[in-house]
């Protein structure tokens, strides 16, 4: 256990600069490139004081081509330096696809090794900023769906921190998922220039034995919220972060899917094809599926593109009370 | 009426099958035979059919091992002595097949539908007609409504999982619906420890459970709470210091300590126990307690009580024979011994020939006995046929009627012992009352109220106080269920049904009325779904309406009463010591006395009495 004297409460946004700051510090092939990260200190400020740092050979301020952005990112990785690139919104992964999914994630395979792709992709998702449709979205699925890729997504600052510099020094391609509305949120963070997460390791980020719920993003946060609220109903709700959403760690989720034998699965992203849908397959595939109680929800965003009006988008994401009502279904209490 | 249509068969049967044992051999059985095959040449042809299947048949129907047993024939006696028995297969096949026939008859009429090839050259307006007769298949129909954590414990303790009432919605038949059927019947379960086997721990690695890749062995003490209650239950147990039932008793983990001589079995004997707070061991020898609270005497029962020292020497003797065949051999010489009813004698013998047909010895039996038994077996194999063919049944059209009639039939006959016990209410008070409150009733239920509900009502209050009356007997044991099922017989298209009103404890008046509305309803649109068939813990069934005043019903299968309500007529009765006319309706109540007596059965009666005279009883 980390001692509290080494940790300092810091913002999402700031953790996520402090990782990066650490990295490029001690491993000086890593640069950081994207739209307006420089001198403007990046879309949503994470990238602020970098340049000042490293200098415009280390920071670099690209034009507005995702798809140069993240082609040149590819082709920098397999010369050797370990490039991080930010898409200013995750909706703008869309232009940098084929780089990505065709090169990026195949080049390790198909020579056989010899060449590596050592970048990260940081990629602001979700909705909740009145963005509308075009730069609220989603997209982890489609990228899980690529083997070569990895996914992660962290949500809190000590996960942020310790899962960018994980991503730094993957020698893969890993796609790291931030939330916008997650950038200010605040929480103690390891100081420690060692810290990292593993990838592909599941946490659990609160014990309970009565319904599983498996979320990430900002709905855990509002699975928390709900596990509070159940809490004084004496209903105790164990939650689940798989924080690595390719290759996901099933085990824990498995284990307490038989603790419990009912499973809620959330995320913002549109139900539809979406990475709970997985989660739920594995979990019915496995030996959990003879202890379950009750039907698997799954709860996602509506089939929908994200509204502009601020009080339709809440009402497309899953809410609070979309939890609490999931857990009075499975345990019969509606 | 519907009773003595299907009996009848029996009773030729029975006539048959005592005049076989008493030896008049073939000339008679022929006769009998001819009587029954003139009357039509369908029956005829149906009778061919019966004794191809029964040639077919691998395993001879107990009834004739049983036949030959007793009487040590010499040996030019046996062809005389197989013929008799060709010849009474075949009559209990044709009977059999008679009675089918007959059902389907009167349940489908005689027509039958065209054919496809005549379908074909029909007119227009004949076509018409044919949709109806073809009846999608609901793929609903047959199946179980159930969660997987139901159906794994179902499997793992060989529960039938249909037998389970589901209690979560639509139904659905949930973990605990299934565990509330297992009881685990003394000398078929062992114990190597005392403590409960949990899944990952040392003791479950040793049952050689192969799941549980992601355990990891657990010790027993570190295992919280859950594991202190069972333990809190097991010593409150001890201390005999609950009265009341306990709606977990089925479940908690009973060890027998006082038992010395417990044999102690390999740990693959051991069942796998998904969960701590469901360990369902019930050892009735060691058990006092659980008979004073939901285990009644039973002749069965008094047999194991009186004499303990007496089993435990016996399986010291013979350690080859299972328990449970002692248990029998001693039901049967105590059987010989006291001067028994019909009925007491019957029983014992009865589960020798079915369950132990290889104990030598079987004492002269009275030469009645033997025919009932002939009359009788046959028939049990026919329901377990039945049975596996109501199994794959597929089509939602088929009747309900000929197995409700059967389980009747059969069942009843072999296992209840019926007292009955009638009496009136005042129903004036509830009738004000329901002038009053009906029409605010239907506001909110959308059904209007009858006397009907108010009896549910105080019929669902009396059960909970009298889980006796609500319980169901399995072989030797008695168990009071925890929730209460009111069956109502209804008059449908295929005759009497008895769908069911699920959880009726937890019902309010108003919850109430509208069950009973929406059931019928179902009922009459031909939409009652499947588990709201079957499962009653107690019946209702009301022939008022016909203007019948009073009378007694046979018990649905698995119930141990049924409630029998009449007519509410006008009566001068003294009220206040002065002569006026009051409202009043005769209920009876059917009760099988193995499983409660008397008693219960008046104080259970006299606590609907009470709740019905004074209505406003039922708000407490």
């Amino acid at each position: 256990m980390m001692k509290t004297s080494d940790m300092t409460k810091m913002t999402y946004r700031n953790a996520i600069r402090l990782g990066i700051t650490e990295e490029m510090r001690l491993d000086r092939d890593v640069i950081f490139l994207g739209e307006d990260i420089g001198v403007y200190g990046g879309a949503f400020g994470v990238s602020k004081g970098l340049l000042e740092e490293f200098g415009e050979e280390r920071i670099l301020d690209t034009p507005i081509s995702e798809g140069a952005i993240v082609g040149t990112a590819v082709g920098a990785a397999t010369t050797g330096l370990r490039p991080i690139c930010e898409m200013m919104f995750m909706d703008f992964i869309t232009l940098g696809m084929d780089a990505l999914v065709n090169q990026g994630a195949k080049m390790r395979y198909m020579f056989g090794g010899q060449s590596q792709v050592p970048m990260v992709l940081r990629l602001p998702s979700g909705s909740g900023t009145g963005a509308a449709a075009q730069h609220s979205q989603s997209l982890e699925a489609w990228l899980c769906h690529v083997p070569g890729l990895k996914v992660v997504s962290p949500s809190t600052p000590a996960q942020a921190k310790g899962l960018i510099k994980a991503a730094i020094r993957d020698n893969n391609p890993v796609c790291f998922i931030e939330h916008k509305m997650l950038y200010d949120a605040v929480g103690l963070v390891p100081l420690d220039d060692d810290y990292t997460l593993e990838i592909g390791k599941t946490i659990v980020e609160r014990p309970g034995q009565d319904v599983t719920i498996v979320a990430y993003g900002t709905t855990l946060a509002k699975a928390i919220e709900a596990a509070e609220f159940l809490d004084e109903e004496g209903i105790r709700v164990e939650i689940l972060n798989p924080l690595t959403l390719y290759p996901m760690d099933m085990k824990p989720i498995i284990e307490s899917v038989i603790k419990t034998g009912c499973l809620i699965v959330a995320h913002e992203a549109a139900k539809t094809g979406g990475v709970g849908g997985e989660i739920v397959a594995r979990v019915v595939e496995s030996e959990a599926f003879d202890y379950l109680t009750a039907p698997i929800i799954r709860l996602g965003g509506l089939d929908v593109p994200i509204p502009f009006n601020q009080e339709l988008e809440a009402a497309v994401v899953p809410q609070r009370n979309d939890f609490v009502h999931g857990v009075y279904r499975l345990l019969n209490r509606e | 009426m519907m009773e003595n249509e299907i009996i009848l068969p029996k009773e030729k049967l029975d006539m048959a099958a005592e005049n076989l044992t008493n030896a008049a051999t073939a000339e008679l059985a022929a006769t009998i035979k001819e009587d029954i095959v003139l009357d039509d040449e369908k029956q005829q042809a149906a009778l061919h059919e019966a004794a191809v299947d029964v040639n077919a048949e691998t395993e001879p129907i107990p009834t004739e091992a049983e036949i030959k047993e007793p009487a040590e024939d010499p040996a030019d006696e046996n062809f005389e002595e197989n013929l008799e028995e060709n010849l009474e297969e075949k009559l209990t096949a044709a009977i059999e097949a008679l009675e089918r026939s007959l059902e389907e008859t009167i349940k489908e009429g005689i027509k039958e539908p065209p054919s496809e090839a005549v379908r074909g050259i029909i007119k227009d307006e004949m076509m018409e007609e044919s949709p109806e007769n073809v009846i999608e298949p609901d793929p609903r129909v047959g199946k179980v409504r159930a969660t997987p954590a139901a159906r794994r414990i179902a499997r793992e303790f060989k529960v039938e999982i249909d037998k389970a009432t589901g209690s979560g919605p639509n139904g659905r038949i949930e973990a605990d619906d299934v565990k509330k059927l297992v009881v685990i019947q003394p000398g078929t379960f062992g114990y190597k420890s005392k403590e409960p086997v949990v899944i990952g721990t040392s003791l479950d690695k040793l049952a050689g459970n192969p799941s549980n890749l992601f355990s990891t062995p657990v010790k027993l003490e570190e295992i919280p709470e859950k594991k202190t209650v069972a333990r809190k239950k097991l010593k409150d147990m001890n201390q005999k210091t609950e009265k009341m039932p306990n709606p977990e008793l089925d479940f908690v983990p009973f060890v027998d300590e006082n038992n010395e001589n417990r044999e102690v079995k390999d740990a693959d004997v051991v069942t796998k126990v998904s969960a701590l707070d469901f360990v369902p061991f019930v050892d009735l020898k060691a058990e006092p307690l659980r008979e004073e609270i939901i285990v009644k005497p039973t002749p069965m029962h008094l047999l194991y009580e009186s004499e303990p020292e007496d089993l435990g020497l016996k399986s010291k003797k013979s350690p080859g024979l299972p328990r449970k065949n002692q248990i029998q051999d001693k039901n049967e010489t105590e059987a010989k011994e006291t001067e028994t009813t019909d009925q007491a004698a019957n029983e014992p013998a009865v589960n020798e020939i079915n369950e132990v047909p290889e104990v030598p010895e079987v004492p002269a039996v009275p030469e009645e006995i033997i025919a009932e038994i002939v009359a009788e077996a046959p028939q049990e194999s026919e329901l377990a046929g039945y049975y596996e063919e109501n199994h794959h049944e597929k089509n939602p059209t088929r009747s309900v009627r000929p197995k409700v009639i059967r389980k009747y039939l059969v069942k009843n006959k072999v296992e209840t012992a019926v007292i009955s016990l009638t009496t009136e209410i005042d129903m004036t008070e509830i009738k004000d009352l329901r002038k009053k409150i009906t029409k605010k009733i239907e506001e909110q239920a959308r059904y209007r109220c009858t006397y009907t509900d108010f009896l549910l009502l105080a019929t669902s209050r009396a059960l909970v106080k009298h889980p006796l009356i609500n319980a169901r007997r399995e072989d030797d044991v008695v168990v009071a269920h925890t929730y209460v099922n009111i069956g109502l017989t209804v008059e449908s298209e295929h005759g009497f049904i008895v769908p069911v009103i699920l959880n009726a404890q937890t019902m309010n008046f108003v919850e109430i009325v509208k069950g009973r509305g929406d059931l019928l309803k179902a009922v009459k649109n031909k939409h009652l779904p499947q588990d709201q068939l079957e499962g009653s813990t107690f019946t209702i069934t009301n022939l008022g309406m016909y203007g019948i005043r009073e009378f007694t019903a046979i018990i649905n299968q698995t119930n141990s009463a049924i409630l029998s309500v009449g007519e509410v007529v006008q009566r001068i009765r003294i009220h206040q010591g002065e002569p006026v006319v009051r409202s009043v309706m005769k209920i009876s109540l059917n009760l099988d006395q193995r499983v409660a007596n008397g008693v219960d059965g008046a104080k259970f009666l006299q606590d609907i009495k009470a709740d019905m005279e004074n209505p406003s009883l039922l708000l407490f």
